[in-house]
């Protein structure tokens, strides 16, 4: 079975190579690919002189449009699990197993790594204003698709076969986190929760920086309204 | 309508037309994209042409005063370009994003393939 990280990485100078070498001696068999999205600091370089498996977007697309440039490096290079991972040090390496557990017994089509479940309430959760925000993006995603999903802004996913095809062709990239969660189940894949803890990043900063501001939860709760409105193009699901 | 205001109305439409004409022969707008403009132009001529035309749909729609009622048709219409504009922009970045990560991949795999 073929397993890929895809981990995004942003100006991640400080975190990337320890991030790719935690997973590397975690389990070797492990498969990396770095997206590098249009980094303006060493990211790229540091890449290239430990000879880590990385693409360098030609310009920045953002979290979004570097996550599926992910997803169709794992098409192409016919992968079976695809696993999201932050690069900068907040995700556990140790829980992927957990991960993808659902996936390989085929209970799943899509797992995502879950601070707010059962099993999963020590570790770091994010500011308590976040945590709000977070309540009513889950809150919104509950009310428009009936779908219970506890920490829909969390990165660290995991995606069997059909899921990486789907994606590689239909990634939302304004709001990407919640807004695959709602494409996903309306499409009719099966998702679960996993709990896991996580680490405060060590270094960089969120692409969710703008957090507070009732601006982007507004048009967070608006793209997700419409998104459940929105038909699904499916070209790659059969 | 006096013929002064005609005349003024007349030079600056043959003014716009020679304007979209020059910009779609140097490629700078889309053939598709300058015949709205085209439309436009067209329907002040007429309405310079023929001041019955542009007050006879005035009264029709209810309003007392023509001037009040080509700001209303004119914002309408500025309000139709804009959308149309910000549809193009829409399609536009997301081919940029397409292009982007297909080059990317290519380039990421050229790469590869030469240190073989």
């Amino acid at each position: 079975m073929k397993i890929l990280f895809i981990i995004p990485a942003y100006n991640e100078e400080a975190n990337i190579i320890k991030t790719v070498n935690t997973i590397k001696s975690f389990n070797n068999r492990y498969d990396v690919i770095v997206i590098n999205d249009g980094s303006e600091d060493h990211t790229s370089k540091l890449l290239k002189e430990h000879l880590i498996p990385h693409v360098d977007l030609v310009s920045n697309l953002g979290i979004g449009g570097a996550v599926q440039t992910g997803y169709k490096y794992a098409v192409e290079h016919n992968y079976d699990i695809a696993i999201q991972f932050d690069g900068d040090g907040q995700h556990n390496v140790e829980y992927v197993e957990n991960l993808i557990k659902p996936i390989i017994n085929n209970e799943a089509d899509f797992t995502i790594g879950s601070r707010f479940i059962d099993g999963s309430k020590n570790g770091f959760q994010s500011s308590k204003l976040r945590r709000i925000g977070i309540y009513f993006i889950a809150l919104t995603i509950r009310i428009l698709s009936h779908y219970t999903i506890n920490d829909p802004t969390s990165g660290f996913r995991a995606a069997n076969k059909k899921v990486i095809h789907f994606l590689a062709e239909n990634y939302p990239y304004e709001f990407p986190e919640p807004e695959s969660i709602m494409m996903l189940n309306k499409t009719g894949f099966r998702t679960k929760e996993i709990p896991v803890t996580m680490y405060e990043r060590d270094g960089g900063k969120s692409s969710i920086h703008t957090w507070i501001s009732a601006y982007y939860m507004i048009n967070v709760l608006f793209s997700l309204f419409i998104v459940s409105m929105r038909k699904i193009r499916d070209k790659e699901i059969n | 309508m006096p013929t002064k205001l005609k005349i003024e109305i007349s030079l600056f439409s043959i003014f716009m037309i020679s304007l979209i004409v020059q910009l779609v022969r140097k490629n700078l707008i889309n053939i598709k994209y300058s015949l709205l403009w085209m439309f436009a132009i067209l329907f002040i001529v007429i309405s310079a042409i023929i001041p019955s035309f542009l007050s006879g749909i005035s009264s029709l729609l209810g309003f007392e005063l023509m001037s009040n009622f080509i700001f209303t048709f004119m914002i309408a219409i500025l309000i139709f370009v804009m959308i149309s504009i910000t549809i193009i922009v829409s399609r536009q970045k997301e081919s940029i994003r397409l292009l982007t990560q297909e080059i990317s991949l290519l380039k990421a795999e050229v790469k590869r393939g030469n240190k073989k």
